[in-house]
């Protein structure tokens, strides 16, 4: 049940056609797990026990560490608590890599184990980072346990960002749970905004880019070097696209429920350095990272060398967190090179910065698009002939330049040049005279929040409104490929 | 009331204004006035300059009812038949760069190439339509494109003009006339008119078949692909056989193997049958894998444009040309032997 297909529209009608009953709001909660847990059974019913079992030993230990007062029994919950979370992870995700990785080391006394191939459940990443936060923020003392375990199983399986996030703290969406939820004319037409959005990114780019980059990465060999730049460049479009229209498609459908997901990417591709980057990409997890893995590990209060392991170290886990591949882990690891690198120059230049920004976003932005050369690529192989091509060392290969990554290379920057705008507006409390006019002349509104950020809200009333929606509607239904490929996300 | 009703009109108002300019901006990237003929199916009739620009982008004319030819047939020129399936119809190519059209241009003596190639045609339907295209253009000879999946999966479609086989060996066509649905009949005055119902009627088709084939949402329901019929139980040599006493022997069959610019060597196993059964009757045959070797040298694929996938889909420039080329050398050979 993808976001952008026909069955979750059926799915989604039925979900808020029940939510817009006059239900008590406990009533409603508990259909919403149940179509959580429907939801996540479309995939595959056996793997819902594993979700619902941790989730149950979570609340379990939430309210063990907040009934203790003895901070041995509080760490001993929380233990249990994170051993559950990450023991799930590392099982499912890493066991396989684990003993592959063991048989080469094995391989030279002549021995082996056998490999396991375990099924990775969907969403694992995110639900287990979910609930080890929740822990967390109660051994902090810095949220109150959830009241029964419906109402944290609720939280957890919450199905529009289940499988891919954003990663919803308990802090964030919990005290969200006690308000009236269900569809409303102006939640409707807020989420829907936001949702397409969401499906204009993955259906118009996201997937029109893939028909370039996919090629690019299976058979490197097969093309000339201007030819895998723009497979690179393409997949680069592709990542943020699809992960962003995904994040906007789980925000809007979240915004038609009731409730306010938080904001998970913001421009990232204008950032001036890797720092900026990543509290621009993928927002909900680098700040679960950098609240729970760098600053557990001592942040920046322990002088510059440790600083930048800690750097290094975050950054290397969070890659492996995306897959239980080497080619993760040296994505990871560029990443936390460069920020390691970039804080040590803002050290040594007083906190100047290396290059003006008319130069430091295309560094940054071509730094990132290198970066994703290793995350894209199957294996280290591919990645070699890949980097080997970029630079004219592997040798010729057909020049085929795909039409769709102009265009959609064209409509990001246009995207972009019209988000510039609107993200200073809302920074500085007020909006330039032409952009007011231009969004009133068109009915739309700019709205923020402060867990979703801003986001434009489209409307019918004026005739140019109506006229722009029902361009791109058209554009949607005329251009989208129709066999939409699944989220790239899903598969972390 | 009257301000539920002014934001309905506001609204309409605005929605007929993008179908509008929708209108005027789909019609040179798509106008395909197809009619329906009971035998061929969804045709472009005669007289239609039809465009398509959705993989590659091609303006094609029309001669005929169903036949591209860049200018008016005329029937004192002597006629080689161009049989085949979207890979020789091109709607995605332009006139003068489809195979046929350019055998046309390096032929002298007067030839002229029709193109009857359809969308969705199977080797069967050729042999179906043989007696037509004989009555229409008298075809001195034919050229029948095949790929290896036409030979196969296709040639035994129930669900189209198919091949069965007869208790007293070898093939016969068993004919299945097209039907369009009756909303296909209803709106077929409105599609032949605005591009932009024609287009959408073709996406509402496209939206129901990817609908229906859904892909799962996750690897663990990941069905696995259907065990295909091996390629050695489907009658290739019957139906060639079939195919080629259907145009009374006067025919070269042009077949289009996939490219792998890495071993453009390995025929594989459908191509090899085609290749043994044009060597065990004398036919005139001829493989665009004869061309691979020069196309992996200047690094093109024949297949795959720059607004689609590379080496991937229906054939390019390069293809045609390739193709052209080939066949340009055949039908000379052909003459040579006072066969044409």
């Amino acid at each position: 049940m993808l976001f952008s297909s026909p069955r979750f529209f059926v799915f989604l009608v039925v979900v808020l056609a029940v939510l817009a009953l006059r239900l008590r709001l406990r009533g409603k909660l508990d259909f919403l797990l149940v179509a959580s847990c429907l939801f996540y059974a479309a995939w595959d019913y056996r793997y819902l026990a594993l979700l619902l079992g941790v989730s149950a030993i979570n609340h379990h230990c939430g309210l063990r560490i907040h009934g203790a007062d003895d901070p041995r029994v509080r760490r001993r919950w929380l233990a249990v608590s994170v051993i559950a979370s990450l023991g799930t992870l590392a099982y499912f995700k890493y066991t396989g890599f684990l003993l592959h990785n063991l048989n080469h080391v094995l391989a030279l006394a002549g021995l082996s184990v056998p490999v396991l191939h375990v099924l990775l459940p969907a969403g694992v990443s995110f639900y287990t980072f979910k609930t080890m936060s929740y822990t967390i923020d109660i051994y902090r003392r810095e949220l109150l346990p959830s009241r029964t375990l419906m109402h944290y199983s609720t939280y957890v399986t919450f199905f529009p960002e289940l499988i891919a996030g954003p990663i919803v703290r308990a802090s964030v969406f919990l005290p969200q749970m006690d308000r009236e939820i269900g569809p409303t004319v102006d939640r409707l037409r807020v989420g829907a905004s936001i949702f397409l959005l969401g499906l204009t990114k993955k259906l118009l780019i996201a997937d029109r880019v893939a028909l370039a980059a996919d090629p690019v990465f299976t058979r490197p060999e097969l093309f000339s070097t201007p030819a895998v730049w723009l497979g690179v460049l393409a997949y680069t479009i592709q990542i943020y696209c699809d992960f962003s229209g995904y994040s906007d498609m789980a925000v809007g459908t979240a915004k038609m429920i009731g409730y306010d997901l938080p904001r998970n990417f913001r421009m990232p591709y204008l950032s001036a350095n890797v720092a900026e980057f990543w509290r621009r990409w993928h927002i909900t997890l680098s700040t679960w990272l950098r609240d729970y893995l760098y600053i557990p590990l001592g942040g920046n209060r322990r002088g510059g060398v440790r600083t930048y392991g800690n750097l290094a170290v975050t950054m290397l886990l969070g890659g492996l967190w995306h897959g239980a591949s080497w080619n993760f882990v040296l994505w990871g690891g560029l990443h936390g090179v460069a920020l390691a690198v970039h804080r040590a120059q803002g050290e040594l230049r007083g906190g100047r910065a290396l290059l003006p920004p008319v130069l430091a976003v295309p560094v940054t932005f071509v730094f990132v698009m290198l970066c994703w050369v290793p995350f894209r690529s199957p294996d280290w192989a591919t990645t070699r002939v890949i980097l080997g091509k970029l630079f004219g060392l592997a040798g010729p290969g057909a020049d085929f330049v795909p039409v769709a990554v102009v265009l959609c290379a064209a409509a990001l920057v246009l995207a972009h040049a019209i988000g510039v705008p609107l993200d200073r507006s809302v920074a500085r409390g007020s909006m330039p005279a032409w952009l007011g006019r231009a969004l009133g002349a068109l009915g739309f509104e700019l709205r923020s929040d402060p867990i979703a950020g801003w986001y434009v809200v489209l409307g019918a009333s004026t005739f140019a409104g109506a006229f722009v929606v029902s361009t791109w509607l058209l554009l949607l239904f005329f251009f989208a490929p129709t066999g939409s490929s699944p989220f790239i996300y899903f598969q972390f | 009331m009257r301000n539920v009703v002014r934001r309905i009109a506001v609204l309409a108002a605005g929605a007929l204004a993008a179908c509008a300019v929708f209108e005027v901006g789909l019609r040179p990237l798509y106008w395909l006035p197809y009619v329906h003929h009971p035998r061929l199916g969804s045709i472009l009739p005669a007289g239609t300059v039809a465009r398509y620009c959705r993989e590659g982008c091609g303006t094609s004319r029309w001669a005929d009812d169903g036949a591209r030819h860049a200018t008016p047939l005329d029937p004192a020129r002597p006629a080689i038949l161009a049989v085949g399936d979207s890979f020789t119809e091109a709607l995605m190519t332009d006139d003068a760069l489809v195979y046929p059209q350019r055998l046309e241009a390096g032929l002298d003596g007067g030839w002229q190439v029709v193109n009857v190639g359809r969308s969705g045609a199977s080797p069967a339907d050729y042999i179906a339509l043989a007696p037509l295209y004989a009555e229409r253009y008298a075809p001195r000879w034919t050229v029948i494109q095949l790929r290896a999946d036409d030979l196969e999966r296709d040639a035994c479609d129930p669900s189209k003009t198919h091949f069965a086989r007869r208790a007293e060996g070898g093939v016969e066509a068993v004919e299945v006339p097209p039907r369009p649905s009756r909303t296909s009949q209803l709106l077929a005055p409105l599609r032949r008119r605005f591009a932009l119902v024609n287009l959408a009627t073709l996406r509402l088709r496209e939206f129901r078949a990817a609908a229906s084939t859904e892909p799962p949402l996750f690897r663990a329901t990941a069905r696995a692909p259907a065990e295909g019929t091996p390629a050695a139980s489907y009658p290739i040599e019957a139906e060639l056989e079939a195919l080629a006493a259907a145009y009374g022997g006067r025919v070269t069959f042009l077949f289009l193997p996939d490219f792998d610019p890495h071993d453009v060597a390995t025929p594989g196993a459908t191509e090899l049958r085609f290749t043994g059964a044009c060597l065990a009757h004398a036919w005139s045959c001829v493989d665009l894998r004869s061309a691979f070797p020069q196309l992996a040298a200047r690094r093109e694929s024949p297949y795959g444009f720059p607004n689609s996938t590379f080496n991937t889909g229906h054939m390019n420039d390069a293809g045609h040309a390739a193709a052209a080329a080939l066949l340009h050398e055949e039908i000379a050979r052909l003459r040579t032997l006072a066969l044409l």
